[in-house]
């Protein structure tokens, strides 16, 4: 697949079938993830994977958003009080553009390996973090579930890029042009 | 409703409540199908009516739409209650 095809055919995948999720690609989605761009190269995230049914079960009890077929979940967690004291106040605003970074890796490997994934942001931050015995400085930012599936979700709509493109300035001669 | 249900649909009320305050406003809706397709989900087939089970698929199908095509989901929904209210009506 190329580098195109991955990106464009990548999906958010709600249904899964039972099969586990090996090991090793566990570990090449967080290796994936890891090499994410990372502000100040501070690389705060840690990354928490379920696969035990009992603690899934109590996950999804506090995640609306959550496919109910998920058998495998990835908590990107970061411990805030470590950021701050590395990164000062502005990690506040950096550490979840950092996650989103390595989600992204995370997703498009996941889709090279022929797994599915969606992440989830509907949760109860303080229940999953006592479902996961996160320190009390430490919050899952994103869980991003992961797993086989059989059937790719269909095409969802994206707009024209020239709806969302600006040269130089928002209002380009070219947007003015279209607006008259 | 055994004390698994009563868990499931217990926390998902609750923690949908909270996330409410600050998600997309059209995910509260969506919540509220979830639960209705959750309670469904808990009765024994002969202890309701199957229109409910129908009426369950049809919003299936377009339940997912509040995060792609509000119109659609609108839509969705003022079906979804015509044909509740003309259920209920001649019931």
């Amino acid at each position: 697949m190329t580098f195109d095809e991955l990106i464009v055919t990548r999906r958010s995948v709600r249904q899964y079938k039972e099969e586990k999720v090996e090991k090793e690609k566990i570990e090449a989605l967080v290796n994936a993830a890891i090499w994410a761009p990372t502000a100040g190269n501070l690389q705060l995230w840690h990354f928490v994977v379920v696969q035990d049914e009992e603690i899934l079960k109590n996950i999804k009890l506090f995640s609306p958003g959550m496919p109910k077929t998920t058998h495998c979940i990835i908590a990107i967690c970061v411990d805030l009080a470590d950021a701050e004291a590395r990164g000062g106040a502005f990690i506040r605003k950096s550490a979840p553009v950092d996650i989103a970074f390595a989600a992204q890796n995370m997703l498009l490997k996941a889709h090279e390996l022929g797994l599915g994934t969606c992440v989830v942001k509907s949760y109860n931050e303080k229940s999953v973090g006592q479902i996961l015995k996160l320190p009390s400085e430490v919050v899952a930012l994103m869980l991003v579930t992961v797993g086989y599936y059989e059937n790719s979700p269909k095409v969802p709509v994206r707009k024209n890029i020239l709806e969302v493109i600006h040269y130089e300035t928002w209002e380009s001669e070219e947007k003015a042009n279209e607006q008259r | 409703m055994n004390r698994d249900d009563q868990d499931r649909i217990f926390t998902y009320l609750i923690t949908s409540a909270k996330g409410c305050v600050e998600e997309p406003p059209l995910y509260g809706p969506l919540r509220l199908l979830e639960a209705y397709s959750m309670l469904l989900g808990m009765l024994k087939r002969e202890e309701t009516d199957e229109f409910y089970f129908e009426l369950d698929k049809k919003i299936e199908d377009f339940k997912n739409k509040c995060m792609g095509d509000e119109k659609q989901f609108v839509e969705g929904l003022d079906q979804a209650l015509e044909s509740l209210t003309n259920y209920i009506i001649n019931k």
